[in-house]
């Protein structure tokens, strides 16, 4: 009797433990580094010649100022002809007010410059690649840079999906530049998210960063679209990790950007297409879907549109960026690593003011 | 009815002689006569840690990135389990625990619990944590009153504390392992009714010493022990 007695209990104990469940979130990453994100050179980019009125107004706000001390007008193309547009002169004119008005406000500005065709949409890198291979070409778009970048700060040259085979050419192109403008005027360039070498991501290999170091003064690591073209975050705190040592391993002392993107994505078999954080908040509404949050914490939401094609989308809110800010505590990336905060206005408007209240 | 006595014993052959003297049912004996007598026990306790330690992650190895690491406590925690021990008892006062295991996993509700490893966003979920006591030897006091026994014991041992986690890689996650390992020094305060000349059972409460931190956890259960 009593061994039953001991059996029953001792199932009875056996069947209450591992009885557990999950109950609410508790968010300590970054914890193990202190309190708070490092303060860290920080650099928003706009997509454009001129901030809209919503972009302006973030860019005017005193949250935005205290987290962000430059500002990149994605604004430049580099030309088939060796011109460097926007080449009217009233649009000159508009992005030279511009450019005074936020160094007014207290911001560095550097001037953006893509090398996309005439669309600003299309990124041929094999075109681009031909480009740089002309000494002629080089040296019309380096004089053409330095008449537009006269209002700014300095340029920052974006390319993308770069032929391994345009190496040489790239690092030819980007010593003219320095050359031409520097010291008066910075020169930056954004560089693939490389975690290895030979690269892993498209693009990777045509930049010879031992090279390019020389003749630059920063270089943003644009760790965005992490996912691509698959579903998924726009960035891995990790993964981010992994290719700002990549890059710091190849650059030395030269100061480093790390990439955050504000807009997400959503993506079909369409293809990707950008969104903001109020399309994503939009489109849950609309479709009646709940987002939740994923394993880094971005949120996902997924719907199916009017003909009836399922879509993913990513993005994030304030609460999940600053999560990703927070897990690059000064052990893991040292604060003299600035961020990129890629695609103004496409934010969650909490954003900022969450930054500068994280921030010592 | 078995009579045994330290005298002519070598520390070499006391587990032989335990293990000879542990046939708990025929392990009556009259106390007033007892040296040296094995007893054992089985118990079903509850735990409450105060703060779950400070754990080490391994992620896997088919993880995008090779992480180790150490993670931040998730706090509080219950947990319910079962244990089992060994004893011997010297005259009528002194107790000593010898051996015992003990297994315990988390019950109820608990958070999850994200954190960073080197970049990396973790999570941690304690309400799969399961621990494992070997204890180890102590000493104690005890007093019997007709058929109540009191005793109040110390005793060592060591616990291992794991608890299940995953590394976020974009929107996939790697499963990890966090665990813990900590000296043990707790007290055993416990109150017993014998139910027969060998069998009693007791309610015991044992605030631990030292198990991951000072002051950090208290048990509490009951136990079903056998001996003198």
């Amino acid at each position: 009797m009593k061994a039953i007695a001991l059996l029953a209990g001792l199932a009875v104990t056996a069947a209450i433990s591992g009885c557990g469940f999950s109950g609410e979130t508790v968010d300590h990453v970054g914890q193990g580094d202190g309190a708070g994100i490092p303060a860290r050179y920080g650099t928003v980019l706009s997509d454009g010649c001129t901030p809209d009125t919503w972009q302006a107004s973030a860019l005017a706000s005193a949250d935005m100022r205290r987290v962000v001390q430059e500002v990149v007008l994605l604004c430049a193309t580099a030309r088939a002809s060796g011109d460097v547009g926007p080449v009217d002169g009233s649009a000159r004119t508009q992005f030279a007010q511009v450019a005074a008005g936020l160094q007014q406000k207290g911001y560095k500005v550097k001037l953006g410059v893509q090398f996309s065709d005439e669309t600003a949409e299309r990124y041929d890198g094999a075109l681009t690649a031909a480009q740089l291979a002309s000494p002629t070409w080089r040296l019309e778009v380096t004089a053409s840079l330095k008449q537009l970048a006269q209002a700014t700060d300095g340029v920052e040259l974006v390319f993308h999906d770069l032929p391994p085979t345009a190496r040489g050419d790239l690092s030819a192109f980007v010593k003219e530049v320095g050359a031409a403008l520097r010291p008066s005027k910075k020169v930056g360039i954004f560089a693939p998210p490389s975690t290895q070498d030979p690269s892993d991501v498209p693009g990777g290999n045509a930049f010879d960063l031992p090279a390019l170091s020389q003749y630059i003064d920063r270089l943003r690591v644009t760790t965005l679209d992490y996912a691509d073209p698959q579903s998924g975050p726009t960035i891995d705190p990790g993964w981010a990790v992994d290719a700002v040592r990549f890059a710091q391993g190849r650059v030395g002392s030269l100061p480093i950007d790390v990439a955050v993107p504000l807009y997400g994505n959503d993506v079909s078999d369409l293809g990707t297409r950008n969104v903001s954080y109020f399309e994503a908040l939009a489109l849950a509404f609309d479709y009646r879907v709940a987002p939740s949050a994923g394993p880094t914490g971005a949120l996902h939401l997924s719907y199916s549109d009017a003909t009836g094609r399922p879509h993913d989308v990513w993005y994030d809110d304030a609460q999940s960026t600053v999560r990703t800010l927070r897990a690059w505590g000064p052990q893991v990336i040292p604060p003299s690593v600035g961020i990129l905060y890629y695609g103004l206005g496409a934010e969650d408007p909490l954003l900022w003011p969450t930054l500068a209240r994280a921030m010592p | 009815m078995r009579r045994v006595s330290m005298a002519g014993l070598s520390s070499a052959c006391l587990f032989s002689f335990l293990a000879l003297t542990f046939a708990w049912g025929e392990g009556r004996a009259e106390a007033r006569e007892t040296k040296l007598e094995l007893g054992g026990a089985f118990a079903g306790f509850g735990t409450y840690m105060r703060a779950m330690p400070t754990m080490t992650l391994t992620a896997p190895g088919d993880s995008p990135r090779s992480l180790r690491g150490a993670l931040p406590s998730t706090g509080h925690l219950t947990l319910a389990g079962a244990s089992g021990e060994l004893t011997v008892a010297v005259d009528r006062h002194l107790v000593f625990p010898l051996f015992g295991f003990a297994f315990s996993a988390a019950v109820g509700g608990s958070p999850r619990v994200l954190s960073s490893i080197d970049g990396s966003i973790v999570e941690q979920r304690p309400w799969s944590t399961y621990m494992g006591d070997v204890l180890l030897p102590g000493v104690g006091y005890r007093v019997k009153e007709q058929r109540w026994m009191f005793s109040a014991v110390v005793r060592t041992g060591v616990t291992y504390a794991a608890m299940g986690a995953s590394v976020a890689s974009g929107a996939d996650t790697a499963a990890a392992s966090s665990s813990a390992l900590s000296f043990l020094l707790r007290a055993e305060l416990e109150a017993c009714r014998r139910l027969d000349p060998v069998e009693r059972v007791c309610f015991a409460i044992s605030p631990s010493i030292y198990q991951f931190g000072f002051g950090n956890a208290v048990t509490a259960g009951l136990r079903w022990e056998f001996g003198p």
